[in-house]
């Protein structure tokens, strides 16, 4: 298990070095994360109009993180309209005890306690030209202010996302910072998912990578996903998989795909594409997907750092940074 | 074009620099991980009952005393190390609000983990008490939970509803308001449980995230701060249950209160308020309007390093402290400083000559002249080379009237300014490099004194002439460091010398000496003060003060700051300042009192020579390297408040003890070392301590700033070790700080065992008395027997001697009565001169003395003898005398009593064969006066042997005396007497008698006296009289001879 965090954390880390903290990353393809209004439909995309997100500090920062996010408000140029903008989208953040590591936290699908923790930070955005296409910055948040789970090599800060009215699409980013201002990546941090709703790009050409983690004990992994409008393949690469076919899901369904997991896969992270059909040239589709395990327990899915498809290297040990003063 | 071009410039500076702000810096003390605090995230801040400051951290709780942090966490006994919140208590103990739902309490020595992990798991956010001192604690996810006195815990969360709570108060009508983030809400508290029932939310505050309730200062009304919707002040209904009065603080004044984390109110009724975003602000309550119309925002631009902050908290002494949000704890120093400075990329932050007016501030800096606006839009100007001044450091300004000021530079020498037009022209002094390097400028309108490194130029406009004094004008020096205008028109000057000089209105230049060192002083300025004294503040000797001709210095020993001294000035208060290296000293002249002001308070910077400025305020500036500091004596307000003292450690013999109750040990010599803090956190690098040990220490120590004291050698005893702290101000606390150390008496010297041994030393003398007695009456009754046995023996050698003695007794009372055959009657005497008597007292029972004296014819012939010894020898002599005496007399041919006398000594040494060699030699013999007496004629003839005779003749006394009883010559003294006259014969047992007061002899001068008085008497008076005499006089001393006395009256 020691053995496996230590991977896990030198993953990140030595992946993480110099790359930008921006969520969805620049590398998967995917230009915005997205939830829609609780009064929306389904089949636009959004299973639960909720998207949860957990960042990871390292235990050696003490310096006050920032979590910033793009565009919170619904409307204008990167937002689904329906009918008129109407949506209020509550954006949380939640820390300390159990915020991570409560069970309802894991579930597919919002319910239970999944908002546990202490709530450090919360904000509802309307429809708002001050937003609109700007950043907007929760906090400074003291890292310790995050749950500590030494498994995931840090304090656990959870953004819940819900759209608590309307039906319209709110398209965001985030970004993970040491700054209030601009988007300074956090040295080690990290940026992971259960379960992931997003916008596809409208470039055919353009290839959605998403990186689910298999971890030791998994022998097989269940891929869901939800609303691809069959606008394409869904291929699996890894060390040990070429281009392994998952199903697509329909308009408004879900597709179950079960895969086997050779040795060589666990302690990577799998590289899961989705594909557009070029022919179709549908726009402004958005899709979730989500991955079990043998057991249905969800895998997290990293998006920053991208891990891709790993040579991993156990020799590789990683120092702890030594404690820095803020200002 | 030329002029367009510079007016371009010119133009372009103004705007440039009207943005940069000669900004005024609140002073702050950060202390941050560097100073030993555990996280720079500061959530709670406290101050437990001993005076230490609380910092409730993400990562531990921070305890300060003033100078240094102590960091505590879990392992140390709280029950996380996250501190959320905190909470003194009406008993004064400190309640910790954990981060996970714990709570820690400590009581000022201990810390007691309360276990909540059962119901509490969410931050707490807030703790209270109620009127029954129960202790409220609100979490953010887990409603409330009460503790009681004895630590027993009741939940309430179901009647929250699951609301996030963030803040908590009750009420006087025992209800709870609780802050939530859907507004503030309202709850009873019913039944004998006093549980919480809701009743509604609180509408007249907005449904919005309530993040902290304060109560007003002395009143029912609370202050309610929100997340979004600002400040409120919240009041209860006076007719309406349940109802309350809001009213929004500082909208209107668009005061930036948004993410209000914490507010405090201080004694003048001033809000601070912390915020999350906006730093803190200081709302100032207006006394005309009691509206909160101006306000001061502490944030990150003007010193405070964060603008998010998380607590606020006033001290005992009414610091004000800030929990910063990433930059640790925060102490706002709201001294008697205020500090300008700029970004010093602009240009030097050194001020090295300030001038200030109504209209503007101007400083002369590194490289040129700042020009603060007071009135006008545009506030900044500078001025160097590119506007028509020189790149130069600016060192003294002058200001000649309203629209000229004299400039004076390093380098470039003076230069007049037209204030209006902003144009310079130099004034030609000398085309020496000295003379152009400006010290210092002084002046009026008509005369302008300019003192320079190469002398003084006195520059009289009128007359347009120009004086220059130099050393050889009679200066002691030409570096002239400073010059002031003093009375009567005198131009003191300071300058490099022992000396200090001025000029007076006839030009003539007097020089004062005020060292009489072998070396050189370096005066750097010069002040004449109110009452007309002349200060000057040295390099190295300290600041001197001349009055008339005395001079007295202040040095560091007195208590100055630094003996190094760059500039002096008078404040508005007459005390004196003087400028040194990162500070200030303060001379109070009435009584010479000496306090120093530096980094505690701000000043950080050096000051600069003569910088020193007076403003038609009174207020009092400093040209520092750091910018100017201005100081504002109505904030110079004495500290009352005395140091809190604690221990920090006592150890006896090296060895950490519990000092939190009195100490009581065993009984060794110990050494003594006691560390000890006088908490203040105003200057608290100027707490000087006094302290006393009783019982061992006479007199209190000197003060001292070391906060520790040792002792070297504590015998057993009762001691009281006394602490006095004194602050800034030299407040200290009434009564000193008292911890008592009890060293146990040894064994022997305690009471039982002095008892016990006591005991034993009586049972054994008691024991010891027995034996001793058992003994004694052993050896008793042995001495009994033998002294049974000796006095029988000696009874019966009593009665042996006593049949003995009695039988010696009779012989000798036998022998007397042929003694007293022998001795003639006295009554026969009397038939023949009957006033006559004879005082016969032998010493033992015969006589050793006798008389004799038998008449024939007409003659009387009279004898007065002593014999040899008394008693039995005496008696024989006697008796050989008396018969000797008979047959001398009988015989024929007695011519004389000399011869009678002679042959008396020839027949006893005959008898006594005392002629024969061939036995012993003896010395017996008689002492004998023989008086014929001529009954008819009254003519006597005396001889006598060592013995002399008195007699009374015509009332007075003759004493006829032998000369030398050396001489065996016996001669005949012839006398011839008349009727009535006396004469009396005696032997030595009379005058040889001690006795007396003092144990003398009677003497013959005493007999002589006693005869004198006594001459005209009857004789048989006188016979008594001297009888008595004698006996008086012998008193209970023994008789030593036989006395004899005899008076023959005629």
């Amino acid at each position: 298990m020691r053995n496996l965090v230590q991977t896990i954390f030198g993953i990140l880390f030595f992946s993480s070095r110099g790359i930008a903290q921006q969520i969805p990353a620049v590398e998967e393809n995917i230009p915005f994360l997205v939830t829609f209004g609780n009064e929306g439909e389904k089949s636009w995309g959004d299973d639960d109009f909720s998207q949860t997100y957990f960042f990871v500090i390292p235990k050696f920062q003490v310096q006050p993180i920032y979590i910033r996010l793009f565009d919170a408000e619904t409307s204008g140029e990167f937002d689904e309209k329906k009918g008129d903008f109407d949506t209020k989208t509550k954006f949380s953040v939640y820390g300390g005890k159990e915020s991570f590591t409560a069970k309802d936290v894991r579930l597919k699908d919002p319910g239970g306690k999944y908002k546990s923790g202490n709530l450090l930070s919360s904000k509802t955005f309307i429809s708002s030209e001050i937003y609109d296409g700007e950043w907007y910055t929760f906090g400074p948040f003291n890292p310790s202010e995050g749950e500590l789970v030494s498994e995931y090599g840090g304090y656990i800060f959870k953004v819940v996302a819900e759209g608590i009215k309307g039906d319209d699409g709110n398209l965001y980013k985030y970004f993970l910072s040491s700054s209030p201002d601009e988007n300074n990546a956090i040295e080690g941090g990290n940026a992971f998912t259960f379960e992931f709703t997003f916008r596809l790009s409208d470039n055919i050409n353009d290839v959605a990578h998403l990186y689910p983690y298999i971890e030791q004990n998994v022998y097989s992994i269940q891929m869901s996903n939800f609303d691809f409008d069959n606008d394409g393949d869904l291929n699996i690469v890894s060390m040990a998989k070429k281009a392994e076919r998952s199903k697509v899901s329909g308009d408004n369904s879900w597709a179950d795909t079960e895969h086997k997991i050779d040795e060589k896969e666990k302690k990577t992270t799998l590289d899961v594409q989705f594909i557009k059909n070029k022919n179709k040239k549908i726009r402004n589709n958005n899709a979730t997907l989500y991955v079990t395990n043998q057991y249905g327990n969800l895998l997290p899915i990293y998006t920053v750092p991208i891990g891709g498809v790993p040579q991993l290297n156990n020799k590789i040990l990683f120092k702890q940074k030594k404690k820095t003063v803020p200002y | 074009m030329k002029n367009l071009h510079a007016s371009f410039i010119s133009f372009l500076i103004a705007v440039l620099f009207s943005s940069l702000a000669y900004s005024q810096a609140y002073q702050f003390k950060i202390y941050g991980v560097d100073n030993g605090i555990s996280q720079p995230y500061v959530y709670t801040i406290n101050q437990d009952k001993k005076g230490y400051l609380w910092a409730g951290t993400g990562d531990g709780v921070c305890k300060f005393d003033g100078i240094n942090f102590k960091s505590s966490y879990s392992k140390d006994g709280f029950a996380e190390n996250f501190v959320t919140c905190s909470f003194r208590d009406k008993a004064d103990n400190l309640w910790f609000g954990h981060n996970q739902g714990a709570i820690t309490f400590y009581d000022g020595t201990k810390l007691k983990v309360m276990n909540t992990s059962g119901f509490s798991k969410s931050p707490i956010t807030c703790i209270v008490s109620d009127e029954k001192d129960y202790i409220w604690c609100a979490t953010q996810n887990d409603g409330i939970f009460r503790i009681s006195k004895n630590f027993e815990v009741d939940v309430f969360k179901m009647e929250f509803n699951q609301s996030n709570i963030y803040a908590l108060a009750i009420t006087k009508q025992n209800q709870l308001l609780v802050g939530t983030e859907e507004g503030l809400l309202l709850y009873n508290l019913e039944g004998k449980k006093r549980k919480p029932v809701f009743i509604n939310r609180v509408e007249v505050i907005p449904e919005t995230k309530i993040q902290c309730i304060v109560k007003k200062n002395n009143s029912e009304n609370y202050w309610i701060g929100s997340e979004e919707d600002g400040l409120f002040l919240l009041s209860p209904s006076s007719n309406k249950k349940n109802k309350f009065n809001a009213s929004s603080i500082g909208k209107k004044s668009s005061i930036p209160l948004t993410k209000i984390e914490d507010i405090y109110g201080d004694k003048l009724s001033n809000l601070w308020v912390a915020t999350f975003g906006n730093g803190v602000i200081k709302l100032v309550l207006s006394p005309s309007s009691l509206q909160y119309e101006e306000f001061f925002q502490f944030s990150e631009e003007n010193g405070l390093g964060n603008k998010y902050t998380k607590a606020i908290y006033s001290d005992h002494e009414g610091n004000i402290w800030i929990g910063t949000y990433g930059t640790g704890l925060v102490k706002i120093q709201d001294n008697c400083f205020t500090f300008y400075s700029h970004d010093k990329n602009a240009y030097s932050n050194s001020v090295f000559t300030i001038l200030i007016d109504e209209k503007a501030k101007w400083y002369g800096v590194e490289n040129g002249l700042v020009k603060i606006n007071l009135l006008s839009k545009v506030k900044w100007e500078f001025y160097n080379k590119k506007n028509g001044f020189v790149d130069d450091k600016v060192t003294s300004v002058f200001k000649l009237d309203a629209n000229y000021l004299i400039i004076g530079t390093n380098a470039c020498g003076a230069y007049k300014m037209d204030v209006i037009k902003k144009t310079f022209t130099k004034i030609h002094l000398s085309d020496d490099l000295l003379c152009n390097s400006i010290n210092s400028i002084v002046g009026n309108k008509n005369i302008i004194w300019i003192a320079t490194k190469g002398g003084i130029f006195k520059l009289e406009l009128n007359e347009k002439r120009t004086t220059h004094f130099t050393t050889e004008s009679g200066l002691t020096h030409n570096n002239i460091n400073q010059i002031i205008l003093g009375s009567d028109n005198r131009l003191w000057i300071a300058t490099h010398s022992n000396f200090i000089s001025y000029i007076d209105k006839n030009d003539e230049i007097i020089n004062i000496q005020i060292y009489k060192g072998t070396d050189l002083i370096n005066v750097t300025a010069i002040l004449e003060d109110t009452n007309k004294n002349i200060w000057v503040s040295t390099l190295g000797n300290g600041v001197m003060k001349i009055k008339d001709s005395t001079i007295t210095k202040f040095t560091v020993e007195k208590g100055l700051k630094s003996n190094y001294c760059y500039s002096i000035i008078e404040d508005g208060s007459n005390n004196i300042w003087i400028g040194h290296r990162q500070g200030l000293s303060r001379i109070k002249p009435d009584n010479n009192e000496i306090d120093f002001f530096d980094k505690d308070e701000g000043v950080m910077g050096d000051c600069n020579p003569t910088a020193t400025f007076t403003d038609f305020e009174k207020y009092t500036w400093f040209g520092t390297t750091m910018g100017a500091a201005k100081f504002n004596p109505h904030k110079n307000i004495k500290n009352l408040s005395p140091p809190i003292i604690n221990i920090t450690s006592l150890k006896l013999n090296d060895k950490e003890i519990d000092f939190t109750k009195d100490t009581i040990l065993p009984f060794d010599n110990y050494r003594l070392r006691i560390d000890f803090v006088g908490i203040t956190f105003k200057s608290n690098t100027h707490v000087l301590f006094q302290y006393k040990l009783e019982g061992y220490d006479l007199d209190w120590s000197d003060k001292t700033s070391n906060s520790f004291a040792q002792y070297g050698k504590l015998i057993d005893g009762e001691y009281t070790f006394l602490i006095k702290a004194f602050n800034n101000d030299g407040v200290s606390n009434l009564l000193p700080f008292k911890i008592k150390i009890t060293i146990a008496a040894p064994i022997w010297k305690r009471t039982w065992f002095i008892l016990i041994c006591s005991a034993l030393l009586i049972y054994f003398f008691y024991f010891f008395l027995k034996i001793r007695e058992r003994n004694h009456r052993k050896f008793e009754l042995v001495l009994q027997k033998a002294l049974n046995e000796k006095t029988r023996e000696v009874l019966f050698q009593k009665e042996e001697i006593e049949k003995k003695n009695k039988d010696i007794t009779d012989s000798i009372r036998y022998a007397k009565r042929i003694q007293d055959a022998i001795l003639p009657e006295l009554e026969s005497l009397r038939k023949i001169l009957p006033e006559s008597f004879i005082f016969f007292q032998p010493r033992d029972i015969v006589s050793g003395d006798f008389y004799w004296f038998h008449k024939y014819n007409n003659q009387l012939i009279v004898v007065c003898a002593d014999a040899t010894g008394h008693g039995v020898p005496g008696a024989f002599m006697s008796m050989i005398g008396s018969t000797l005496l008979k047959d001398i007399i009988s015989r024929k041919g007695i011519s004389s009593p000399a011869f009678a006398l002679a042959l008396l000594d020839e027949e006893i040494k005959i008898l006594l064969k005392q002629n024969d060699g061939e036995h012993d030699q003896t010395e017996d013999g008689v002492d004998i006066v023989i008086c014929e007496i001529d009954l008819k004629t009254h003519f006597v003839r005396i001889a006598s042997t060592k013995r002399p005779v008195i007699i009374s003749k015509n009332k007075e006394i003759i004493v006829l005396k032998k000369d030398s009883y050396e001489t065996q010559q016996y001669e005949t003294t012839d006398v011839q007497l008349s009727k009535g006259d006396t004469l009396y014969l005696f032997t030595d047992g009379y005058p040889d008698q001690f006795g007396g007061d003092n144990g003398q002899k009677i003497k013959l001068s005493k007999i002589k006296m006693i005869l004198e008085e006594i001459q005209t008497l009857p004789i048989l008076k006188q016979e008594m009289i001297i009888d008595n005499y004698f006996n008086k006089w012998k008193g209970g001393n023994e008789q030593i001879d036989d006395v004899l006395f005899m008076g023959l009256k005629l």
